[in-house]
């Protein structure tokens, strides 16, 4: 016996060595690779050379840069590696194949787009410097912005412009991009420098969806070149960081591009950080791994305002909480219910006390920050009012069935027990569901006749910052679910006839007015129940400089800068 | 040796096969689909999904999709992932080598420092050191893995700086999730060596040894120890095999990129490709290491030689 287990043991410590070996210089497993970096343990100061290789399979086991503990607080006064912890991976690399704003935050510092969005949440010039539309409002004119390059080195001109255009437009791609693009017919180059761009109707809003991230312009060499699987990989662009490597849920390595035609970065390289864990993010930040950290969770922000170096910035983030009260379902047809209802809650509690200060009371559907908001009177605290409206329609022991996705919106559960509880106080019982966000969905786009729920706690921001990609999806008729986002199932011809205005009208001050009737006529209508404005919560080390957020969750790192100690 | 062998391989044929299919019409039974989570609220038009569940082959018949995901993994390809656009079979390598990583970095604190708990216990049973050796297995097998993690995160890595708080790396950042992710096995281990050396203490050999004169150190480790191993290379085996399936809470805790929190991510985006190919990696991990065990016996225990003679 001792012969025979005294072997298998040894062996069994050498095999699980050698695996460990393996495993801790992983560069031998792929002939691709360059040679295996030497990773001193204690070189930590030394921002790490990031692999040269792009992103296949193996080069997971590349040693990413950043993943070294100190290397963010030493950065030097000019360039440094700048360290950004994202609270998810990020999904493509290929703009036109994208549909969140992780993805959109980290493309947008390679990829550029005609127009771009300015701090204050109007529209501004980028790649195209000009734009105008004919007098029938159909044909859009862009000047673009000559000596522009791709990291390939091809220039940018009209040609490349088309080409990204009519990819998102060709049906068989089957591009996310293209709900963007809803509206367009077709794009022509006039000449070199001059783009046109037909819509089928009127479309007021087409500049802000001109600045969505994924209408950004890929070289027209890459789309020419690869397959769809390499473009999520290799991102070729126009913007001031260039591409290094992208690791899955590790790491994605941007470098300065040094011909870029704007304001070149300061920082050299820029490493974005994956890290889905809310404590872990606070933790990369409170060590000083990293430099800024996004999507702090409202538990962290308390510990993390005790920390020495860092500040915690709390933004407006235009994401408003509301509920869809199901109007194909007695007795919320009704607008006293809905109003009743509106009068139930108690906004102030629930975002000053209950979400701690880090949460808005709502003024209306339209979030702050978005063109087209208006500052408006949102219903108050009057649970007295609520009881004599519900007297008023005949209602009584009324019982709804509410449905919110589990962990979707910052507050979201936690606010919906505070509604079930206020409308409790007036004599509504709510049965309260918890649905994980697929089966939520499943659950809710559904034709009116076949929706079993009456309310449904939803929060929105409009992707293009512009509030037609908003109300339009909410309110118009056309909109019910399951086509669109109307989940109250809400129609009104005067609603139609407003949305129809914002869309058609094109200059820019006369949309404004149109959207304030909007949200004045959703708020007599009660159509929806509108509860706060989430907050955007960042970490950020006292090095970091020049850092402007944008008013949806995203920011240009090209202005950003690394100071010395911090 | 090799009939075992082949008689194994074929039992496994069924296995995996029932796992392709119970995966493959449990995803579709559950509400929600990959192309309506993919673009939640931020839809222009139903025209899109559409557009985009016949391009990803979701339209077709469930059959037609079955048996074309049969055929594509039979030939080791898995599909692409509907999130990411990248090959299924290329990212489970990545996460599993990942995975694999840390369960054998965990596997090496939990053998070394069971062996040696064990081995301190039994040679001083029932003293201080023996409790003290309890004391830690139990503590080791009560703490809850996200606790301990954020304990250990908090002491070395914010409180010391000595180690990185998360993420992958160089060995700096294998050390504290493996120590976390060994915890629970260090304990087991550390019993079973125990209660298995004092077997062998109370031998005569070992009171022979003694008397010989030889050290305690060396009576220990030359005679006591290997003699008294077999026990604990089963429970070993039995324990990589849940170090393997239990990282998925290890590396959520410190952000580690491995093949559980991959594969919880797809269920939650319904990406199709993705859990079904890993599902299916998984059991064929399984049926694998069920077969190396197997083959193990069968070359330790002579007894299963000559039945299979017969």
């Amino acid at each position: 016996m001792k012969s025979r287990t005294l072997p298998v043991f040894s062996l069994l410590v050498i095999v699980a060595l050698l695996l460990a070996a393996c495993g801790g210089t992983p560069t031998t497993t792929s002939p691709t690779q360059p040679a295996a970096q030497p990773t001193e343990p204690e070189s930590e100061s030394q921002p790490t050379e990031p692999p040269a290789q792009p992103t296949e399979a193996l080069a997971a086991s590349e040693v990413p840069a950043g993943t070294e503990a100190p290397a963010a607080t030493e950065a030097s006064a000019t360039g440094g590696n700048l360290i950004y912890v994202l609270p998810t991976d990020i999904a493509s690399l290929d703009p036109h194949a994208l549909i969140e704003t992780v993805s959109g935050m980290v493309d947008l510092q390679m990829f550029e787009t005609l127009l771009a969005l300015l701090p204050d949440g109007s529209v501004g010039p980028r790649l195209a410097t000009e734009w105008s539309v004919s007098d029938d409002n159909l044909r859009w004119t862009l000047k673009l912005r000559e000596g522009v390059v791709f990291h390939d080195g091809e220039a940018f001109d009209a040609n490349a412009a088309k080409a990204n255009f009519d990819r998102i437009l060709n049906p068989d791609n089957a591009l996310p991009a293209v709900r963007v693009l809803a509206g367009v017919t077709e794009v022509n180059v006039i000449d070199d420098f001059t783009l046109e761009i037909v819509t089928q109707a009127p479309f007021g809003p087409l500049p802000f969806h001109l600045a969505h991230y994924s209408l950004a312009m890929v070289s027209p060499r890459a789309l020419q070149e690869m397959t769809p699987e390499e473009l999520a990989q290799n991102p070729v662009g126009t913007g001031p960081f260039r591409f290094v490597s992208y690791t899955p849920n590790e790491s994605i390595v941007l470098e300065r591009f040094d011909d870029y035609w704007g304001e070149k970065a300061k920082v050299d390289m820029v490493t974005f950080r994956p890290i889905p864990e809310t404590a872990g993010r606070a933790l990369l930040i409170e060590t000083g791994e990293a430099h800024i950290a996004a999507k702090i969770a409202p538990q962290d922000v308390d510990t993390l305002r005790g920390v020495d170096g860092l500040h915690v910035d709390v933004n407006a983030f235009p994401r408003v909480i509301f509920v869809h009260m199901n109007e194909s379902h007695a007795p919320l047809d009704d607008v006293r219910v809905r109003q009743a209802l509106s009068w139930a809650v108690d906004r102030e509690a629930i975002a000053n006390d209950l979400l701690r200060g880090l949460a808005v009371p709502a003024t209306g559907p339209v979030g702050s920050g978005v063109f087209g908001y208006s500052k408006t009177e949102n219903y108050g605290y009057d649970p007295d009012r609520a009881r004599e409206l519900l007297a008023e329609a005949g209602v009584e022991g009324l019982t709804l069935k509410m449905l919110v996705p589990a962990g979707r919106y910052q507050g979201g559960e936690e606010a919906a027990q505070a509604v079930q509880a206020q409308l409790a106080n007036v004599g509504v019982t709510v049965d309260l569901e918890v649905l994980e966000f697929s089966t939520l969905l499943q659950a809710i786009r559904k034709p009116a006749a076949e929706s079993e729920w009456d309310l449904l706690v939803f929060g929105f921001i409009p992707a293009t910052n512009d509030a037609d990609w908003q109300v339009y999806s909410q309110f118009h008729c056309d909109s019910q679910a399951p086509v669109s986002n109307n989940f109250s199932y809400y129609c009104s011809e005067e609603m139609d006839a407003l949305l129809e205005q914002g869309r058609f009208t094109m200059d820019q001050d006369e949309r404004l007015k149109v959207y304030k009737q909007v949200i004045q006529l959703a708020l007599d209508d009660a159509i929806q129940l509108y509860l706060f404005e989430n907050t955007d919560i960042y970490a950020v080390r006292n090095n970091v400089q020049g850092l402007v957020y944008m008013p949806i969750d995203y920011q240009f790192l090209n202005t950003v800068s690394l100071s010395g100690g911090d | 040796m090799l009939r075992v062998i082949l008689s194994r391989l074929l039992q496994a044929i069924p296995v995996l096969f029932g796992v392709s299919l119970i995966v493959f019409l449990l995803l579709r039974l559950v509400p929600g689909d990959p192309v309506s989570t993919f673009y939640g609220f931020d839809v222009g038009r139903v025209e899109d999904l559409q557009a985009m569940r016949h391009q990803l082959g979701l339209d077709r018949p469930m059959l037609v999709q079955y048996v074309d995901f049969l055929a594509d993994a039979i030939q080791g390809d898995m599909g692409t992932s509907i999130k990411t656009r990248r090959p299924v079979a290329t990212e489970l390598v990545r996460y599993l080598t990942n995975t694999a990583q840390l369960a054998v970095a965990g596997m090496i604190f939990a053998v070394v420092g069971g062996i040696l708990l064990g081995l301190i216990a039994a040679a001083r049973r029932n003293s201080i050191w023996d409790n003290l050796s309890l004391a830690i297995s139990l503590a080791g097998i009560s703490l809850p893995i996200f606790w301990l993690g954020l304990m250990l995160v908090w002491i070395f890595a914010v409180q010391l700086s000595l180690l990185p708080s998360g993420g992958r790396g160089d060995w700096h950042n294998l050390i504290l999730p493996a120590i976390t992710l060994a915890a629970p096995s260090v304990a087991v281990i550390a019993r079973v060596t125990r209660a298995s050396l004092m077997e062998v203490i109370n031998q005569d050999f070992v009171r022979t040894a003694y008397s010989k004169g030889l050290s305690e150190a060396f009576v220990l480790l030359r005679h006591v120890l290997p003699n008294g191993l077999l026990p604990v290379i089963t429970v070993t085996g039995i324990q990589f095999g849940y170090l393997l399936a239990g990282t998925v809470l290890t590396e959520t805790v410190f952000a580690w990129p491995g093949l559980g929190r991959y594969l919880v991510d797809a269920i939650k985006f319904r990406d199709y490709p993705v859990v079904q190919g890993g599902v299916l990696v998984i059991a064929l991990i399984f049926v694998t290491i069920n077969l190396v065990v197997d083959v193990l016996y069968f070359l330790i225990d002579p007894r299963l030689h000559s039945e299979a003679a017969k």
